[in-house]
């Protein structure tokens, strides 16, 4: 292994290879024209992504796209009313008030849509890598491309880290585990391999690094024409660096004000204020999961009690995005960030069991609501695009989508234009180019 | 091939006409549903060789095809098979490319002949193979490091030793558990990778105890409940090393590089949480108890993680860390503290995950995991911490990952 390539991994931009194409599979890309990206006048200005991921599939007309108000859940509609926002006739849900205030700073997009809308697994990794998995390769995540493409901003801090669970749709697929992710489940206590086992003091952790240290520098120096053992040596020293109080200091949110930490909210609210520390560390894409154990169990997944406390999920997803903004605002940092907000597929606009929902029958007997990707939400705001706006209509219920569809890949592509990275890129899986996103074309309004 | 009949060309498998109407650089002699008959393309090898003798079923092209490959008279199935031995044994091959030799042809090798007899002649059994490798002279020399594999290579020699070749990442998970004594214990693995399988037909791959059973954990749902605490920190490590939880395509050299979250990911994990960790069911207990003196320590210490004796700057280290506390290191033996019942580890599964008693029950789990194995109480705590520290250094050294 070069030093030049885990020199890369610390800091440095990504050098793509130029490698010899062989035949570009059709399904995805026809091999007489290179996806064409129309000419854009504007280019996004983050050096940042934060991924929100509200996993379990929120309800897009219980959040961003609201529609007219279901009696007691007897008739189709939204749970809740809806009130005006920054944007003159664009409304949200009237749980999501402080982000209504700021959604001027914010693009939403209603017109999100797949085809796979049964299992949740299938539908995280549809939205991640924006493909439907292949028998011949593991496709890479956003956050594994935009690591790939860009590295990270900063030395000794890591290009790619997820607040959350590890997940295959997660990782960097045929990139290598070079573009991989560091994770963390616990907020206070960081990346489980970062940080320090539980239970050691200092005394100890220092007595264990000096003892390893002094060995790794015998074992490299008796073998002195060996560039393996070199290489190796080399990384784990690189790895103590990342370790240093100067990266694990960016996990004490203790050092943020009470004010600030309260302003945030709960445990998901927590997230976001560390990932706004993250990418002012120079972590360049952090994914920031709304776990599943937060406040009402089932979290979006809104089937059966879950929709019952739903609002209760909505207020603090409203509450953690709001301080996000005006954190990053006041800061001088939401040009330079993408904050985007994505989930695997949306809601039907029926409460109980749909026809078309062919889930066990105790999911929705309750009064809940099944899946839908036919059209559903994701918002994005800073990056420096033209924000302000509504992109994609949706009919009167939300199920169909009137105008403007926005596809995965060109949501994709979206992110990848906001961050600086030419969405007709190719990536290569050995020696095949396999195109950055699947046909995606960049929102061309968020780029005027 | 696998079917054997004629196929219809899927859609799928057509190139799309350009709608733009330009000429395309290529001919497009085939359209979707284009009917296919099979063709067989081994004319060299005559049909009816084995026809009547082997197979069970004559006309199969498929018992045909495997009838020539595995004939003692085809010199290429086992010699690509010797190549491939001799790969993973010595970390360098006599023919290169191992997976691919349709660039170099066959290679005169009077090396790869005897190999290819040797095997052919033990009845294709892989074991003798290996045998007749370890039990080399060239296997059990001193190993080269890859400028003098690469040197002897140019000159169109043999290199005269194995390569200096780093674990895979099986082979350091096993080494781990091997040297500790301590079972693997981690949960059953039933997986579905890709989130297309219904929950009826998840596969169960069973309670893993060498790493080679390790497969994905697939939790892609993100869903607290449904994590495997003790296997994700062992697939944490493999994966750190090179090791793939998804395979859809085959590998025959894995990516080796070193990362600076290799180090970190295993020694704050489970080289800390279990192996390093002086339980009741450690050997390095064992050893710890029943030696009688440091310096006897520090060589079996030294011998057991890294096969070789200390040199005389790591004995002075070593004994200076553990001599204080030595002798009256030994407390009272006590029988055996019952290890966190694994029956929690089995407590949540798909069927029940979504009660919030099943969240709770994994975070606790993942907690116990984070704390690692109970240390003893049969050593005094602050020699045991000392003597937990040599091992951890030890194991985390770097050399602990090359062998020879």
């Amino acid at each position: 292994m070069k030093r030049r390539q885990y020199l890369q991994w610390m800091g440095s931009a990504a050098a793509l290879g130029c490698l010899n194409t062989s035949v570009v599979k059709p399904a995805l890309c026809s091999p007489f024209q290179a996806p064409k990206i129309a000419p854009l006048s504007r280019v996004g200005t983050a050096d940042s992504c934060i991924f929100l991921w509200l996993g379990g599939g929120a309800c897009q007309i219980d959040t961003f796209d609201p529609k007219r108000l279901s009696t007691g859940r007897k008739d189709p509609g939204s749970a809740y009313a809806a009130i005006d926002t920054a944007i003159p006739g664009v409304q949200l849900c009237q749980h999501l008030s402080r982000t209504a205030k700021l959604l001027d700073r914010c693009a939403v997009v209603r017109s999100l849509h797949h085809n796979v809308v049964d299992e949740h697994a299938a539908a995280t990794n549809r939205v991640h890598t924006g493909r439907p998995p292949a028998d011949s390769t593991v496709y890479p995540s956003i956050g594994s491309i935009v690591s790939h493409q860009l590295g990270a901003n900063g030395d000794g801090v890591p290009a790619y880290v997820v607040a959350g669970y590890p997940s295959a749709s997660r990782g960097p697929g045929f990139l290598g585990a070079q573009y991989s992710y560091v994770y963390l489940t616990d907020t206070e206590l960081g990346p489980s391999g970062l940080r320090k086992p539980t239970g050691l003091s200092d005394a100890r952790n220092n007595r264990r690094a000096d003892l390893a240290a002094r060995l790794r520098g015998d074992f490299a120096r008796r073998n002195p024409e060996d560039e393996r053992i070199r290489d190796y040596v080399a990384a784990a020293e690189a790895g103590v660096k990342l370790t240093s109080p100067k990266f694990m200091s960016v996990f004490d949110l203790k050092s943020e004000s009470d004010t600030l930490r309260g302003a945030y909210g709960g445990e998901f609210g927590q997230r976001c204020l560390l990932a706004r520390r993250l990418v002012e560390s120079g972590v360049r894409f952090v994914e920031v999961s709304f776990n599943l154990n937060f406040i009402n169990g089932t979290g979006w997944m809104t089937h059966n009690e879950g929709q019952l406390q739903q609002h209760v999920l909505i207020d603090q997803l409203d509450q953690a995005i709001a301080a996000l903004l005006l954190d990053l605002e006041n800061r001088n940092r939401l040009d330079r960030t993408l904050v985007v907000v994505a989930t695997e597929f949306g809601r039907p606009p029926e409460f109980g069991r749909p026809p078309e929902f062919d889930g066990p029958p105790e999911f929705d007997g309750g009064g809940g609501r099944g899946h839908q990707s036919t059209a559903f939400s994701g918002l994005l705001a800073g990056g420096g695009l033209a924000l302000g706006q509504a992109i994609g209509t949706t009919d009167e219920l939300g199920r169909k989508i009137a105008s403007r569809p926005v596809s995965i890949p060109d949501f994709h592509a979206t992110i990848h234009r906001a961050l600086g990275i030419d969405p007709s890129e190719e990536l290569y899986d050995g020696d095949r180019p396999v195109p950055i996103t699947d046909r995606g074309q960049p929102i061309a309004e968020l780029f005027t | 091939m696998l079917h054997r009949e004629t196929l219809a060309l899927p859609v799928s498998s057509t190139v799309p006409l350009n709608p733009d109407g330009r000429v395309p650089p290529i001919t497009i002699s085939l359209k979707a549903g284009d009917k296919l008959a099979p063709d067989w393309h081994l004319a060299s090898f005559p049909r009816t060789e084995f026809s009547n003798q082997l197979l069970r079923n004559p006309s199969d092209t498929r018992e045909q095809f495997s009838a020539i490959v595995t004939a003692p008279t085809n010199q290429r199935f086992p010699r690509v098979i010797m190549n491939r031995l001799w790969h993973r044994y010595l970390g360098w091959s006599i023919v290169e490319p191992i997976d691919d030799w349709g660039s170099v042809g066959d290679v005169d090798s009077r090396l790869l002949d005897w190999l290819e007899r040797d095997f052919v002649m033990a009845g294709y059994d892989l074991k003798h193979a290996a045998r007749s490798i370890f039990l080399s002279q060239v296997y059990q020399s001193a190993a080269l490091n890859q400028k003098e594999i690469a040197s002897a290579k140019r000159s169109k020699q043999l290199a005269n030793g194995p390569a200096r070749r780093r674990l895979s990442a099986e082979q350091l998970i096993d080494s781990l558990f091997a040297m500790s004594g301590k079972a693997m214990d981690l949960e059953p693995m039933s997986l579905d990778p890709e989130g297309r399988r219904p929950p009826e037909q998840f596969l169960h791959l069973g309670f893993p105890t060498r790493a080679w059973q390790l497969a994905s954990t697939s939790t892609d749902r993100d869903r607290p409940a449904l994590m495997l605490p003790a296997l994700q920190q062992v697939s944490d490590v493999m994966m750190s090393f090179g090791w793939r939880d998804s395979r859809p395509t085959p590998l025959s050299v894995r990516d080796e590089s070193a990362s600076p979250l290799q180090s970190l990911i295993l020694g704050n994990g489970l080289a800390s949480t279990r192996i390093a960790r002086l339980s009741d069911d450690s050997l390095f207990t064992e050893l710890a108890w029943s030696a009688t003196a440091p310096r006897e320590l520090v060589e079996n210490l030294t011998l057991t993680v890294l096969g070789r004796t200390p040199t005389e700057e790591e004995r002075m280290a070593y004994e200076a860390l553990l001599s204080p506390g030595f002798s009256s290191r030994r407390l009272h033996r006590s029988p055996t503290l019952n290890p966190v019942a694994s029956h929690k580890r089995n407590a949540v599964s798909w069927a029940n995950h979504l009660v919030p008693e099943a969240t709770r029950i994994k975070l606790l789990l993942e907690q116990e995991i984070l704390r690692g194995d109970i240390p003893t109480q049969w050593l005094e705590s602050d020699w045991r911490d000392r003597m937990e520290d040599a091992i951890w250094s030890l194991m985390n050294s770097s050399e602990f990952l090359f062998v020879p």
